[in-house]
């Protein structure tokens, strides 16, 4: 069980929306993280064979996802960024829908769906019309849909978007009980979202990759890089126009900020340890000052 | 269940029946399709009751002419009553009915989600026309029923008027009304589908072809071939009166004592509709090329930035 990216580009006019991109990824839980407009969602859309690439190939197992797209959809679970519902069917009759265009028998989708409306806690609102569902509700259906075949692999895309933060933590523990025995791509601009769940970390921006490591080996790289300053106001918002700052708190008469640099902003300047989110951020930022 | 075994074959995608089964099952959990039901039935018993007989001034040589009054419940009358008045209106709201079967999708979000499961295009398109298809056609009985039950009405309220002739009802429905259906429906779906961004104006479109169609044999264009491949059917009204009017005529002239019965009749014999089945034959034919042209045009993917 594994995906091979070899050196796929997509191409939109005369823009390169994912460039040379090479990967070889396996079991486990990759979270792919970037800014909007990285390439991310093209990058996905590719895989769940929905994209033709412009360049290069992309293979599950070997299958080439371009010419056998319908082999590979057999063992696919997707939840797009954007996705709707059919609003006049239960959340229960939905899912059962999306089971038969999977394929799925009869008797196996009925269980399978009773499975995974317990596992994304809708059991009690199985019934209810999905018109009258919460985004975060929506959300889950999606997630179930996704699953119904139990696939080997699967993509989520930008799947806490519009959720708020018990939803969102509700959902990051919901994937991190799935990664047993499959790939899951979790494709997201919230560095949180995959702190805690994924093993593997691939940052993109601009289409191409900037980072391919852990999460542990990301922070590591970023130690002595990240400060805290106490300082005014004014110099707070001087240093945060020429350094990317993670984080900002207001204080009576004066400000701390995070700024994330390889060297000392200014010599009041304090080494914190980092988190992921600056690490991601310098990794981000490194890539921007390269370019200039 | 490992890859290679789950990946294997090609041969599971999803089934044309699977896709029109769940559709139609679908569309009966909107408890709104059944008012349209409602509605559609009311407004076909409301036209007939409102219009149900014809004087029809055929010549019939010589200069000589008759003036044949065609009641809507008789064998000929059904096949006038659908064609002169329902039909133009039922095909007005065919392609609101079976043009969005895929274009739905695209508008509800449920398009990606359904091209990344192993469904196959051709299963899809097929399943989602038939389905609407379906639909379209159980509309149009319920049409034929407001019908009968209009002239159920006028029947135990209008002396003279007979009960309705089914067998001139069934057979307009199979020769005229089906073929219509299926080959304006296909039109729409093709159109819709392949330009879900265009969908309205396609809809708009298709209304307009049907309504100049439905014009152009009215407008005095003569029959010809037009008049027989017309999914209108409305060469009909030109043929039919004339031959019965003639049979009327004759028995008058071999001196019919009661000239209303005689024109009963007359209109109650089953209309020769064998110069059309042919044609409309070939109409459903042209309805099924376009929706293979629809499948073989579909893309499951839009290959730009969403």
């Amino acid at each position: 069980m594994s995906l091979t990216l070899n050196s796929v580009s997509k191409q939109y006019g005369d823009r390169w929306a994912v460039r040379d991109v090479s990967l070889e990824l396996e079991s486990g839980m990759v979270g792919l993280v970037g800014p909007n407009g990285a390439g991310k969602t093209t990058l996905m859309r590719m895989v769940a064979t929905l994209l033709p690439a412009t360049a290069g190939t992309i293979r599950w197992s070997g299958i080439d996802v371009r010419e056998e797209g319908a082999r590979i959809r057999h063992v696919l679970g997707y939840l797009p960024q954007d996705f709707g519902v059919y609003p006049e069917l239960s959340a229960r009759s939905f899912l059962r829908y999306m089971a038969a265009m999977k394929r799925l028998p009869e008797e196996e989708a009925k269980r399978r769906v009773d499975e995974l409306l317990e596992l994304v806690n809708l059991k009690e609102d199985a019934d209810r019309k999905l018109r009258t569902y919460s985004g975060g509700m929506k959300q889950r259906v999606g997630i179930a849909q996704a699953l119904l075949n139990d696939p080997e692999l699967l993509i989520v895309d930008e799947p806490t978007a519009g959720l708020d933060p018990e939803e969102r933590v509700r959902f990051r523990n919901l994937l991190a009980g799935l990664t047993s025995n499959r790939l899951i791509i979790l494709s997201t601009h919230i560095i949180g979202d995959v702190e805690a769940v994924a093993s593997r970390l691939v940052v993109i921006k601009g289409g191409r990759i900037l980072v391919d490591t852990s999460p542990d080996q990301l922070i590591a790289a970023a130690t002595g890089k990240v400060w805290s300053i106490t300082t005014d106001a004014q110099t707070a918002a001087r240093l945060q126009v020429t350094y990317p700052v993670s984080a900002m708190v207001s204080h009576a008469n004066s400000m701390t900020i995070r700024v994330v640099s390889a060297a000392s902003p200014i010599s009041s300047a304090v080494a914190v340890e980092p988190t992921l989110e600056d690490a991601y951020l310098l990794a981000v930022q490194t890539d921007s000052a390269a370019a200039a | 269940m490992n890859a290679k075994s789950r990946t294997g074959s090609g041969s599971t995608s999803s089934s044309l029946v699977d896709v029109a089964a769940w559709e139609l099952r679908r569309l009966a959990a909107s408890p709104s399709n059944f008012a349209i039901v409602g509605v559609i039935f009311a407004l076909f018993a409301g036209l007939v009751w409102v219009k149900h007989s014809w004087s029809v001034p055929v010549e019939t040589g010589a200069g000589r002419g008759v003036v044949l009054t065609v009641l809507g419940s008789t064998a000929l009358g059904t096949v006038f009553e659908v064609v002169a008045l329902l039909l133009l209106f039922f095909g007005m709201l065919v392609p609101f009915v079976v043009a969005d079967a895929v274009a739905r999708d695209h508008r509800q979000r449920v398009h990606e989600l359904l091209m990344a499961t192993p469904i196959s295009t051709a299963a899809y398109i097929w399943g989602r026309f038939l389905a609407s298809l379906a639909v379209a056609l159980v509309l149009s009985v319920v049409m034929l029923i407001a019908v009968a039950a209009a002239d159920l009405l006028i029947h135990l309220t209008e002396a003279g008027f007979p009960m309705t002739n089914w067998g001139g009802l069934v057979l307009t429905w199979a020769v005229l009304v089906a073929p219509a259906v299926v080959v304006i429906g296909a039109l729409s779906f093709m159109l819709s589908t392949l330009l879900p961004r265009l969908a309205t104006p396609a809809k708009v479109a298709v209304v307009l072809l049907w309504v100049m169609l439905s014009l152009m044999v009215d407008i005095g264009h003569g029959l010809g071939w037009f008049g027989y491949w017309t999914p209108t059917g409305n060469g009909v009204l030109k043929v039919l009166p004339q031959a019965a009017a003639e049979r009327y005529a004759q028995i008058l002239a071999n001196g019919a004592a009661d000239p209303a019965a005689t024109a009963v009749q007359v209109q109650q014999q089953i209309p020769d509709l064998g110069s059309w089945a042919g044609p409309h034959l070939g109409l459903v034919v042209l309805g099924a090329i376009f929706v293979a042209i629809t499948m073989l045009g579909f893309q499951r993917f839009k290959n730009a930035l969403a």
